[in-house]
């Protein structure tokens, strides 16, 4: 099990384990597609 | 788009401004919030989304020789390279590597599906542990 959700985060899979904790963005977006 | 980024676990608060071009996400504490998560819900409302500055805490690390953000032995959440206006930044984020910090800085555009960490161009650096 423990393995099973290590895999998955190292595959980028498990975003509650996966990545520092963001406080705030400020993101730049570009117009309707 | 306020909507469908409001609607993901761990935002505390989202101003979109379509004039200026922006969105301003604020999050909880002990989010588990991804800029690209981010970036697809934006995406999914029709937007693409450009660079953006962010503030996020995590540990310093050398990863393969590269140092990066992250959750401790875990994952790499960002590779770290300094911002243009921060040149002396690496040195000070060696010197704080294995520990907790806070960094500000800006994460360029990244493609759709791309399974690199992005790259966060550190500017400030604070709330180092020690």
């Amino acid at each position: 099990m423990t393995r099973t959700v290590l895999m998955l985060a190292l595959l980028g899979l498990v975003p509650s384990i996966a990545g520092a904790q963001l406080q705030e963005i400020r993101q730049t977006i570009f117009g309707m597609d | 788009m306020r909507v469908a980024v409001r609607n993901i676990d761990g935002i505390d608060s989202v101003e979109v401004s379509l004039n200026r071009g922006v969105v301003v996400i604020r999050l909880k504490p002990e989010n588990r919030v991804t800029l690209a998560g981010i970036r697809d819900a934006i995406r999914e409302n029709g937007f693409t989304p450009k660079e953006a500055e962010v503030r996020a805490r995590g540990t310093v690390l050398d990863d393969s020789g590269h140092l990066a953000l992250a959750m401790p032995g875990i994952h790499v959440a960002f590779r770290l390279a300094a911002d243009s206006l921060a040149s002396g930044i690496i040195d000070e984020l060696h010197r704080v590597r294995g520990q907790d910090v806070t960094i500000d800085g800006r994460v360029p555009e990244t493609a759709r599906g791309a399974r690199e960490p992005a790259i966060l161009r550190a500017r400030a650096l604070s709330g180092t542990s020690r």
